[in-house]
């Protein structure tokens, strides 16, 4: 039977894998397009109109399953006017402070960043920041 | 009586996770855990409501005040419910991996139970350690 500590183990392995850089610009394009939808008033069919892109393809973008192209992350953000940077994420913080003391010192490798609203006049901020119409309010990183 | 144990809690989550064994069972066998795992924390530090809508969107709602969320393209799918208003703890209850676009009667008869767990209060209880 798996427990919390198994699960956890499982999450700071997978973090150690390229494919979960990925998938954390994969989450935070989500983040950031679910926003913006919502702050425009938009479907996900309003999207793929604008955009040329199938709505099953914007769906699996809104569920961080798409694979998706520059170009075809430029189109979206384009269409929902918004700007972003690719920034380092410079703070890391354990596992072990955010899980309590569940699993061992020994299994703790690191943790994706605090999350932190876009400061996008400094270097050491977030993993991608955005910047765009004066309404918008993404948290990411 | 269902017993839930806490995945993601306290301050730095928007909304807590608590699932009971057979969900956390059911995650740490898939093929794609770490994927799951990585998709089901994040919506936990950034809140659940932002990636939630009837259609579109991870999280669905279905109907009684069940939700399911979708963490993978392959159709995995946690069924459960917030625990109050505040929407600041989601119970997952159950999972199963959808076999379609529409919900099968198998499927929508475990929402169901589900949302008879979520109707009695007494049904169900965290455990804070395991």
């Amino acid at each position: 039977m798996a427990s919390t500590q198994d699960i956890l183990r499982v999450l700071d392995e997978y973090k150690r894998k390229p494919e979960s850089y990925g998938m954390k610009l994969r989450l935070n394009l989500a983040e950031l397009v679910i926003q913006q939808l919502k702050s425009n008033g938009w479907s996900q069919r309003d999207l793929a109109q604008e955009t040329g892109l199938k709505e099953a393809y914007i769906s699996r973008i809104l569920h961080s399953d798409a694979n998706c192209t520059f170009e075809s992350a430029g189109k979206i953000l384009f269409a929902l006017e918004v700007k972003v940077a690719l920034l380092p994420e410079p703070e890391w913080t354990s596992t072990d402070d955010l899980h309590g003391k569940e699993i061992d010192q020994e299994d703790v490798t690191t943790e994706w960043p605090i999350r932190r609203f876009p400061q996008t006049d400094s270097s050491e901020t977030i993993g991608i920041a955005a910047a765009a119409r004066s309404d918008l309010k993404v948290p990411l990183g | 009586m269902v017993e839930v144990h806490g995945l993601f809690v306290g301050r730095d989550f928007k909304t807590e996770v608590w699932l009971t064994d057979k969900v956390r069972d059911q995650l740490c066998e898939s093929e794609k855990a770490g994927e799951l795992a990585t998709k089901l924390e994040h919506f936990a530090k950034v809140g659940f409501i932002n990636f939630e809508a009837k259609v579109g969107r991870p999280i669905k709602y279905e109907w009684n005040g069940v939700y399911r969320i979708g963490l993978h393209a392959s159709l995995f799918r946690v069924i459960g419910f917030y625990e109050d208003d505040r929407k600041t703890g989601f119970v997952g209850v159950d999972v199963f991996t959808k076999g379609g676009q529409k919900l099968s009667k198998a499927e929508k008869k475990r929402i169901k139970d589900v949302a008879k767990v979520r109707a009695d209060a007494s049904s169900w209880r965290k455990v804070p350690n395991g």
